[in-house]
């Protein structure tokens, strides 16, 4: 049994995509906690 | 190596790169410990790390040589389930987390796992612990010594013992300058390198090549990869799964920041890097799948993700994945070295040698601790022993022989000591015997099925009766003379 290209398609793209975003939300933590005086 | 001499960098150029990253985590690693002298400090930054940062340093600290060099080494040889099973790794995280909780609910002034295992099992689990867990702490650090050497050998001609000494001295450097807060602090910068590295290294591959020649490539050279029904790769996928969870259930580095997190964010922080991490392993390792397109020859596995990135992108390449994988070693061999040195302080120096130890005396050592496990692993790495994988699954027998010990141990009274303790003894010896007799992809999974039938064996024939307050925090800060008697 064999992968097709769109399942190897899907794959990489959505590991991509989330991958990508993933710094975004780190930003948006670290922006909030230190608002907050919570970094450490 | 003669396909990545056309595309090296110049010697100047790799080590301009490697002062000016390892300036900046020794300053870095120098400011955040300014003011922080106390042994709270330096070994649990306080206790009160918050969300952001406790989700990068858990997501850096998992991202480490296995993602950046051996991920790609995994996908090709076990292909598209290669890449989905090393994706697993995240599930220890996810894990992780409801323990996590329950480990700083338990033990609120808690150092290491050792003090978990020590007061839950009795001394014998406790110092079969520590011999599991040191020797699993020492296989990874010599693993990631080990790839600096490698990645900076193969894209700077910089010899391997010279680049490997730099790594680890830098490591030592700002652990040392910082202790855990300067981990952490270097933790995030390091999270932010690596995703944005590999995500970057992940369209480009995409871009250039594409998914419909990547495939045909496959195909034609190399089918084996897109095989969805590969035995050896289906069983590496279970196996990478309780392999990530033996790594993090045991590891004092993922305790250590239990302890370290502020309250009510060990939970938060660990799902959250879970679900980050799930990604990373696949956007890592599917550039292996692009070297039939590319008509790459590949003359060291581990070497896949520096030369696709050289090939695709030239210098420019080159230098992107020699900073991303000097990112990701160091946040690794910083929190493990850090982690390691809290066990061998707290578990050998004081719980073996010196019991009476006063907090300065610990404080002192702390620092004797790192700089003399720095030297030891720098001397192990010296010689390069095999591959980064070969070398990481061989720790995994060991690992995931002490899933159940610790999980039953957190959450279920009647889990005894002898079940801990035929556990990790008798699911280590036969997940070697796999290893050597099967192969390196059934390891951890004989090892911690056998863990669980003893653990879980052991408990029905004498059911124990813990008490949770046994836990208490004036014992787990020092030592008590029965434990260690």
């Amino acid at each position: 049994m064999t992968a097709s290209p769109d399942l190897l398609r899907v794959v990489v793209l959505v590991a991509t995509i989330a991958a990508t975003l993933a710094p975004l939300l780190l930003a948006v933590l670290f922006v909030r906690d230190a608002r907050r005086g919570r970094l450490w | 190596m003669a396909e990545m001499g056309e595309v090296a960098l110049d010697p100047t150029i790799g080590w301009l790169i490697l002062a000016a990253f390892s300036v900046l985590w020794v300053a870095i690693g120098w400011w955040l410990g300014r003011g922080h002298g106390e042994l709270e400090d330096f070994m649990l930054a306080g206790r009160k790390v918050g969300l952001a940062l406790g989700t990068a340093t858990a997501m850096a600290t998992w991202v480490t040589s296995n993602t950046t060099m051996a991920a790609p080494q995994v996908a090709l040889q076990l292909g598209l389930w290669g890449m989905v099973g090393y994706s697993l790794g995240s599930v220890g995280l996810l894990l992780f987390a409801p323990l996590a909780r329950r480990i700083r609910e338990l033990m609120p002034h808690g150092f290491t796992s050792g003090d978990f295992v020590r007061m839950r099992y009795g001394p014998t689990a406790w110092r079969l612990f520590l011999l599991i867990s040191l020797f699993y702490a020492l296989g990874w650090l010599i693993s990631m010594g080990m790839a600096g050497g490698v990645l900076i050998h193969a894209l700077t001609g910089i010899r391997y013992e010279i680049g490997m000494s730099v790594i680890v001295s830098i490591c030592v450097a700002y652990t040392l300058l910082g202790g855990l807060r300067a981990v952490i602090g270097t933790d995030f910068v390091q999270t932010l390198i690596i995703i944005l590295g590999v995500s970057l290294l992940a369209w480009l591959a995409i871009g250039r090549v594409g998914f419909e020649d990547m495939h045909e490539a496959v195909l034609r050279e190399r089918p084996e990869l897109l095989n969805l029904l590969m035995p050896a790769a289906i069983m590496f996928l279970f196996n990478n799964l309780l392999f990530g969870l033996g790594e993090i259930f045991h590891s004092n580095v993922w305790w250590s920041r239990a302890f370290a997190f502020r309250e009510g964010v060990g939970f938060p922080a660990y799902l959250t890097a879970g679900l980050l991490w799930i990604p990373i392993p696949i956007v890592a390792g599917f550039v292996a799948l692009v070297v039939p397109a590319l008509d790459l020859n590949v003359p060291a596995a581990d070497m896949v993700g520096p030369m696709v990135a050289a090939k695709l992108l030239g210098s420019a390449g080159a230098v992107l994945v020699f900073i991303v994988v000097f990112a990701a070693l160091a946040s690794s061999l910083d929190s493990l070295l850090a982690a390691t040195s809290d066990l061998l302080l707290t578990d050998v120096y004081q719980g073996h040698l010196r019991p009476d130890a006063t907090p300065e005396q610990l404080s002192r050592a702390a620092r004797w601790v790192v700089v003399g496990l720095g030297v030891f692993t720098w001397a192990l790495c010296m010689p390069r022993l095999g591959t980064l994988a070969e070398l990481l699954y061989f720790t995994g027998a060991f690992v995931a022989s002490t899933i159940w010990p610790i999980a039953a141990g957190l959450f279920w009274p009647r889990a005894n000591a002898a079940g801990a303790v035929g556990g990790m003894l008798f699911g280590t010896l036969l997940g070697l015997a796999a290893y050597f007799w099967i192969g390196f992809y059934v390891a951890a999974l004989v090892s911690a099925f056998v863990s669980m039938v003893i653990v879980w064996g052991a408990a029905r024939i004498r059911p124990g009766a813990f008490r949770w307050s046994d836990l208490d925090p004036e014992r787990t800060s020092r030592p008590s003379e029965e434990a260690i008697a």
